[in-house]
């Protein structure tokens, strides 16, 4: 059995891995606090929810997986990991204020930006390991 | 999962193109005071450090680089010194167009955005940190 064959666990992984990503993308605007007509980025959050409801509802239908989806004859078929091949959209979010040089970025939202990142990614990180912990507590032999 | 390195590197490179900006206010401040040594002569010209976004091509990432130091065209302030060797006929000698509240400030700025990007790798580094830690237990 694959860890991520556990609904919840792959759900978290996927979570987590949107979370990472958007980390980088909010280290890049950061990066970019001073780059003349540089527009701060940002995940589609909204899309990336739907497209996971949609993958779990298919996942639901056909037994519990997360399937790989194979769209092309030469993809290999099977429950190997999945988001390896998630690719993420961004789109422009400039923050409240743009400067003189066209720079729309504002260090202190991005900051509370990649605080609340994290906060999401810990959350969803913490209920990982519970997770993992109901699986070990029931392959724990009885009484032992 | 990919990026997890990529968000080291773009901050890493936030940090360098923040460095290299120190080190032209630095030149800047350092030479405020710097006048020609001929009479008539340019003094020190202020320099601007530019920013520029670009593509990593190794790694495939978007980062940021210094990647010119531009001269201050604007116009040089004239001192009346007639003894200075780099004074012309009528006496006056001309200084650098450095202004240091201008040049403290940017200072101020350079060293907040350092700043961010070292909170930014902080961050990333406890992320990581908490996700290792599903191997300890």
């Amino acid at each position: 059995m694959r860890l991520d064959n556990v609904p919840i666990l792959a759900l978290l992984r996927e979570n987590m891995g949107f979370n990472a990503e958007r980390q980088r993308v909010i280290a890049d605007n950061v990066a970019n606090a001073n780059t003349p007509d540089f527009t701060p980025q940002d995940l589609d959050e909204n899309a990336f929810m739907s497209a996971l409801s949609r993958e779990m509802g298919q996942a639901r239908a056909s037994g519990g997986n997360l399937e790989l989806r194979t769209t092309q004859a030469n993809h290999i078929e099977g429950n190997s990991g999945g988001s390896a091949a998630r690719t993420y959209s961004t789109s422009d979010s400039p923050d409240s204020e743009t400067t003189v040089n066209g720079n729309s970025v504002v260090v202190e939202e991005q900051m509370v930006r990649a605080q609340e990142t994290r906060m999401r990614y810990e959350s969803a990180l913490s209920l990982y390991q519970k997770s993992i912990g109901l699986l070990r507590v029931a392959i724990r032999r009885p009484g032992g | 999962m990919a990026g997890h390195n990529d968000t080291m590197q773009i901050s890493a490179a936030g940090l360098r193109a923040q460095a290299a900006r120190m080190r032209i206010i630095s030149e800047n401040i350092a030479n405020a005071d710097s006048t020609a040594r001929t009479p008539g002569g340019d003094p020190y010209r202020r320099q601007i450090p530019v920013f520029e976004a670009e593509l990593d091509r190794v790694t495939g990432v978007n980062t940021v680089r210094m990647t010119d130091a531009v001269p201050d065209m604007s116009s040089f302030k004239m001192e009346y010194n007639p003894g200075h060797p780099a004074a012309d006929e009528q006496g006056y000698v001309r200084t650098t167009n450095v202004q240091s509240l201008v040049e403290m400030m940017d200072m101020r700025e350079a060293m907040r955005t350092y700043e961010a990007n070292l909170n930014m790798i902080e961050n990333h580094r406890r992320m990581m940190d908490r996700t290792l830690d599903l191997l300890r237990r």
